[in-house]
């Protein structure tokens, strides 16, 4: 060994037997004085003055309380306008009923009895024929199903290509049914998957009754939202497929999408690991839309369709995995395009 | 809880004082006071301890945490290191009975004329006790780079206190 070599040994050897020169007492004197200990948490600036102002005035809170629950009681009664009034009146209620959970709002009522006065057009179906919607069953379980003509039951590992015309009853864009009764059908059937809570987003009306054995509960929601704009009056509704692994909610989804004249020129889609790995919908419909969608690795697919005064469809919007950031365009009808989504899981 | 959080950390801290004091006076040599450089690291990882996984590593957190502050001291201050020659030529020989102490001090001065990582791949393997291992996961180097770092770091030093020692007594090794 090179002498150098022999004292850096050294050297090091020393640096590593040397005893600390700083204690380990010393270091946690001083850390413990360093440390500030935090003072119990009272609430400075604004928001003490407003605990104080709401502390001091506690009677006048309460009578406002008293107030605005009466208000919001009231507000949230079906009301029963007079005809001269009713302009006016249903639109201040539908907007009151926006947070109730009444399953059909006045102004859908006026909206549906305008349209039936107005449009009574062929595809409105008679009170029998929506009794029937009411019951229909997609699911491979239940063969009688109006509305599809779906062949082949979809396995939920790897469905085959199906090429499915929906539109074969001869609807159009028109709701085939009611308000109040649209939800009904899907919502009814029960299936032998599993269930968990429903969720509804907040401002928006879950339409119809529920079961709670239902997997659309958890997988399969539909909310309308009325919209008043100074022009035009019209309306929103929602579909939402969430947690997709679920096949009946996923095949509810479909045939709800096909009722109302949208024809699944091809659908196919593959689950792996409670998520859609991909799919691909060829959307038409008889107004000329030709749209295409390819998504891969989703958990939430939306629809929101939009109707308008005369509750027409006029188009439509989709969003995946409730991504608030991107802004929602809707397409119309008439559109011709193309869509590709990838998301990361 | 702030009281659990502080005693929980003296507790984990007690286990590596010697190390990390060791490590920081031969880091800090040159550049800032060890002391201060042991003191704002500690207060640092004491305000970020809820981010240690492992309590095992926490030793590496603190050196962590020490460079970090280091290279924050050194962009602020634009320091260029340069060596105390005098302490230099303080040196004592190693064959002589002469203080630790002394020939501590003017290995580390030694050590700063190496490059930054070179030397510090020296203080964690030769004074820390780190492996290689641990330290190329510190640097975020490769294990073979660091063997390179040592080897070439021990080479420098070795010249280094050739040079010095050639200027202080006039002879050659």
């Amino acid at each position: 060994m090179k002498k150098e070599d022999r004292i850096i040994s050294s050297l090091f050897e020393d640096a590593r037997n040397e005893t600390p020169k700083v204690s380990f007492e010393q270091m946690a004197q001083r850390l413990a004085e360093q440390v500030p200990v935090p003072p119990p948490v009272e609430p400075t600036g604004l928001s003490a003055a407003v605990k104080q102002l709401l502390l001091k005035n506690i009677g006048l809170n309460s009578i406002i309380l008293v107030v605005g629950v009466g208000l919001v009681y009231y507000g949230l009664r079906p009301s029963t306008p007079t005809p001269e009034l009713s302009a006016t009146s249903q639109e201040i209620v539908a907007e009151d009923s926006l947070s109730s959970a009444s399953p059909i709002l006045p102004i859908e009522q006026s909206l549906i009895q305008t349209q039936a006065v107005a449009l009574p057009s062929p595809p409105l179906l008679s009170s029998v024929d929506l009794q029937q919607k009411s019951k229909f069953k997609p699911t491979s379980s239940s063969p009688t199903t109006p509305n599809t003509n779906q062949s082949g039951s979809i396995n939920g590992s790897e469905p085959d290509p199906i090429e499915t015309d929906l539109s074969s009853t001869g609807r159009d864009s028109q709701k085939p049914w009611t308000d109040s009764e649209l939800p009904a059908g899907p919502v009814e059937r029960s299936t032998n998957s599993t269930s968990e809570p429903i969720s509804t987003t907040g401002g928006t009306v879950p339409m119809g009754p529920q079961s709670p054995d239902s997997p659309l509960q958890s997988n399969f929601t539909i909310n309308e939202e009325i919209k008043i704009d100074t022009n035009e009056t019209f309306r929103t509704t929602q579909i939402v497929l969430k947690n997709t692994y679920n096949q009946d909610a996923t095949q509810e989804f479909f045939t709800l999408l096909s009722s109302y004249g949208f024809r699944l020129k091809k659908k196919r889609y593959r689950f792996k690991d409670g998520l859609v790995k991909n799919i691909a919908l060829h959307l038409t419909h008889q107004e000329g839309l030709d749209f295409k969608l390819k998504a891969v690795r989703f958990r939430q697919l939306e629809f929101k369709l939009y109707f308008d005064e005369a509750d027409q469809l006029y188009g439509f919007s989709i969003r995946m995995n409730n991504n608030q950031e991107k802004e929602e365009k809707m397409i119309s009808l008439k559109a011709k395009g193309q869509i590709t989504q990838q998301y990361r899981y | 809880m702030q009281q659990q959080k502080q005693e929980r950390f003296l507790k984990l801290y007690k286990g590596v004082h010697n190390r990390f004091e060791r490590f920081c006076r031969a880091r800090a040599c040159g550049d800032m006071p060890y002391e201060d450089l042991m003191n704002e690291s500690l207060l640092v990882a004491f305000q970020k301890i809820d981010q240690l996984e492992k309590e095992s590593s926490f030793l590496s957190f603190l050196i962590g945490i020490s460079r970090r502050l280091l290279a924050n001291h050194r962009r602020k201050q634009k320091v260029v290191a340069a060596a105390d020659e005098t302490l230099l030529l303080n040196y004592a020989d190693p064959d002589d009975q002469v203080s630790r102490q002394q020939n501590v001090a003017f290995l580390h001065k030694a050590l700063t004329f190496l490059p930054e990582a070179q030397r510090e791949a020296l203080i964690l393997f030769e004074i820390t006790g780190f492996s290689v291992k641990e330290i190329a996961k510190l640097q975020d180097s490769s294990e073979a780079a660091i063997k390179q770092r040592l080897s070439r770091g021990r080479k420098g030093l070795a010249t280094v206190i050739k040079n010095k020692l050639q200027l202080k007594t006039g002879d050659t090794l």
